[in-house]
């Protein structure tokens, strides 16, 4: 009996003549050997038939003999006029998913004549069949008694066969080989049949919903869903260990998208119903078409999208511009990753890797930004999502100007005294921003297990370890500290450009030479100077009221001529560390003018402000006290004002915690009423202290 | 569940406080709500059952489309709470 592969051989030499067997390697995508065993196998076949054998002819190749039978014609196999062998790497998909959908008893003469390769060549798909699944913590196991199966949990098993599909959704000849597939476990025609049935019932969703989903996705959920139904009817069933109905049955969306999987089959009671509804939630939906009543139901996921910009922006060191137009155009993605990451739903990004390559640093910034979604979702994220979402950033900022600022972790091993090596520890985190000192050792203590934890170390003492290590005298020497500079640079930031020159450099070249009166102002200075903004600053730490309002910042004066005067003395100081432009000034100025003075919070308080956009370069407050009141509405005697707050914000949340404070100060009258009595800076740092700490 | 929107010139300052306040007085009064602060621009026309700011820009919301509650302070809570109480309880009760 002849086989496919010899059958299509034969027929090929028939039609077109001789053929050398070098082309018709290329043609069947065989092998050398292969082909002359199909030979030998369609000669025997001949001569059973009474017919002369195939002549291998030196200077034309395989010849079929020239008196043909036309009755040996209606004994040969139908060949389908394309015959496919699977590459290697369909192959390892092929056996995956036979083993997830086959009902039976899975041999290895099934997965041989399903590959249609030999039983070697099957055996060897399997070890990287094995190999792939492992990476997704499923193990292939054979036992005699069961046959091939996969082991693991159903989660992790779901998702290795959404990762095949939708690889193989993306070969040249991946439908086919699916359809093949389907059709060999449900009968020929089923597949066409069910996949027409699965997405009209997601066309019906899509109107009812009002919303539009990602094709290529939609064609990778309907696949899965053809094979996901196939196993389900094999009788595996995923358990989540708690009840988690409720986290979906208040969706909006719920209503429907359940009444759909009622519909494929899935009673409503099973867990199956909710895994197959998330998988639905979690599509993704095109943008702009969204529906604004799904928006506002989940002010919590919303505020969490929120919180992660605000991580991302920190750790970024850049601000957003549009933040609210992220957020939402985030939203739409978090809310159905979420749902997604609950319910261990798979999702595969075939552009993972392109990603990676092309945005590293954003990838590793956004994946890190993640953090709270993450502790909201208590699972991992995968990379699949985070590259997702690190799109989406990477269309709203300029990630040219992002590079990865995570400050190194680092610990000193100092066998010295606490005195000594807290002072070393308050040098270097001086020297070092970019360094966060974890803990001090001394040599007896030191951790070998927990070297993981930290980039460094500092050391006073040689010693073995599998860290950089930088020496260190326990006093740091203006020589000692440039060789540290020098060391962090090349060793473990590795630095290439050597031209570039730092702000701590600067510092310490300007040290040499000159007093300085404000380092930590200097430093932050030089830092705008250098690297043009200042939203760096402040790493998470909101300030309080104290940070903001220093004794620099606090005039005391007897009397201006104008409201407009008054602005401007008092915002001079916030001009002279340059944390506002002059521009910052005006846009308060109109401000009041087109809105009027409603600056004037309570009797004898102003707060004058602008937007963050108008001019503000670091986020800072002053305060002007006048001995004579000002009014700053001429025909309103309610509108004299004493004491003036400027505030300048560089964001909607920074300042908050230092404006939460200076509420609570303006609350008490009593408060306004000694102010407006004070006559020193004193006097007014003291009460300003007083309500830093709330 | 209610929305209030409290409306500033800016969005940043007075009008955080304001949010603030608020907050304190309607988890004092039992009032579950989802406080928001607001430019005039931003709260013109937006979705919420109350919007809560000073007289000046009070005047320049169209009353009819949006309930608006004028309060003499951005900061003191007691004039606040005073201004807005028995409109928080009506949009409460209201709504349920």
């Amino acid at each position: 009996m002849l086989d496919q592969r010899a059958a299509a051989l034969l027929n090929l030499l028939k039609n077109y003549g001789p053929q050398r067997i070098k082309r018709l390697e290329k043609e069947l995508g065989c092998t050398r050997r292969q082909i002359t065993y199909d030979v030998k196998k369609i000669n025997d076949w001949l001569i059973d038939q009474g017919m002369p054998p195939i002549q291998n002819d030196r200077s034309k190749g395989l010849t079929v003999p020239s008196q043909w039978d036309e009755k040996v014609d209606e004994k040969m196999p139908v060949v389908k006029t394309y015959t496919y062998i699977a590459s290697p790497n369909e192959r390892k998909g092929l056996i995956l998913l036979k083993v997830f959908t086959h009902n039976e008893y899975v041999s290895l003469n099934h997965l041989i004549s399903l590959l249609k390769v030999s039983k070697n060549t099957v055996l060897a798909s399997i070890k990287e069949a094995a190999k792939f699944a492992e990476k997704h913590h499923v193990i292939i196991k054979y036992t005699r008694k069961n046959g091939y199966e996969l082991v693991g949990e159903e989660g992790d098993i779901r998702f290795l066969l959404m990762h095949c599909i939708s690889e193989f959704i993306r070969y040249e000849e991946g439908y086919k080989l699916l359809e093949d597939l389907y059709n060999q476990e449900n009968g020929a025609g089923s597949y066409e049949q069910s996949y027409e049935k699965i997405a009209s019932l997601l066309s019906e969703m899509e109107k009812q919903l009002g919303i539009k989903y990602v094709e290529e996705k939609v064609q990778e959920v309907i696949v899965f869903l053809l094979f996901l139904l196939l196993r389900i009817q094999k009788g595996v069933s995923i358990f989540y260990r708690d009840d988690r109905r409720e986290i979906l049955a208040n969706l909006k969306e719920y209503e429907i998208i359940s009444e759909k999987v009622t519909h494929l089959g899935i009673s409503k009671e099973t867990d199956e119903h909710l895994y197959v509804a998330s998988l639905l939630i979690g599509l993704q939906c095109k943008d702009g078409h969204i529906n604004e009543t799904v928006f506002l139901m989940e002010r919590q996921l919303y505020s969490l999208t929120q919180v992660i910009i605000q991580e991302f922006e920190l750790l970024a060191c850049v601000s957003i511009s549009n933040q609210e137009e992220l957020a939402r155009s985030l939203y739409f993605h978090i809310r159905p990753a979420y749902y997604r990451m609950l319910f261990h739903i798979p999702i595969v990004n075939p552009l993972l890797k392109q990603i990676k390559e092309e945005f590293p640093d954003l990838f590793v910034l956004v994946k890190k930004s993640l953090k709270p979604l993450e502790e909201f979702v208590k699972r991992p994220i995968t990379e699949e999502e985070a590259g997702y979402i690190t799109l989406h950033f990477g269309s709203y900022v300029d990630v040219a100007n992002i590079q990865v600022d995570l400050r190194k972790k680092a610990v000193i091993v100092c066998p010295n005294g606490m005195g000594t090596s807290n002072m070393l520890k308050y040098q270097i985190e001086k020297l070092l921003p970019e360094v966060e000192i974890l803990t001090i050792y001394s040599l007896s203590d030191y951790d070998y297990q927990r070297e993981v934890e930290f980039d460094l170390l500092f050391s006073t003492v040689p010693f073995q370890t599998t860290k950089p290590i930088i020496m260190v005298n326990p006093i740091l020497t203006a020589l000692d500290k440039a060789r540290i500079l020098h060391e962090f640079d090349f060793h473990v930031l590795k630095k290439q450009d050597v031209k570039s020159v730092g702000v701590n450099q600067i510092m310490e070249v300007i040290k040499l030479f000159t007093t300085i009166n404000d380092e930590n102002g200097l430093y932050e200075t030089l830092c705008d100077l250098v690297m043009g903004n200042t939203a760096a600053q402040f790493r998470g730490y909101k300030p309080v009221i104290s940070d903001l309002l220093k004794r620099e910042m606090i005039q005391i004066k007897d009397k201006v001529n104008s409201w407009q005067e008054a602005i401007h003395v008092a915002a001079s100081p916030l001009l002279d560390i340059q944390a506002i432009e002059p521009r910052y000034i005006d846009a308060m100025i109109n401000n009041i003018e087109k809105l009027g003075s409603y600056v004037v919070l309570a009797p004898n308080v102003a707060i004058p402000h602008a937007r963050p956009e108008s001019g503000v370069k670091k986020l800072s407050m002053s305060l002007l006290k006048l001995n004579e009141p000002i009014s700053f509405s001429a025909d309103d005697p309610r509108k004299n004002v004493q004491l003036i707050f400027v505030l300048a914000a560089v964001d909607n949340h920074s300042h908050l915690k230092a404006l939460s404070q200076l509420t609570e100060l303006l609350e008490e009258e009593e408060n306004i009423d000694q102010m407006v009595e004070m006559s020193t800076t004193e006097s007014f740092l003291e009460l300003i202290q007083s309500y830093s700490e709330i | 569940m209610i929305t209030i929107v409290t409306v500033c010139g800016n969005g940043i300052g007075s009008s955080l406080m304001l949010k603030m306040k608020i907050e304190e007085i309607c988890a004092e009064l039992g009032i579950p709500a989802q406080v928001e602060s607001s430019d005039f621009n931003g709260a013109k026309g937006r979705n919420c059952d109350l919007i809560v700011t000073i007289d000046e820009l009070a005047k320049q919301f169209d009353q009819t489309a949006q309930r608006v509650c004028v309060v003499r302070s951005y900061i003191n809570k007691k004039k606040i709470k005073a201004d807005v109480q028995e409109v928080l309880q009506e949009v409460s009760t209201n709504k349920k």
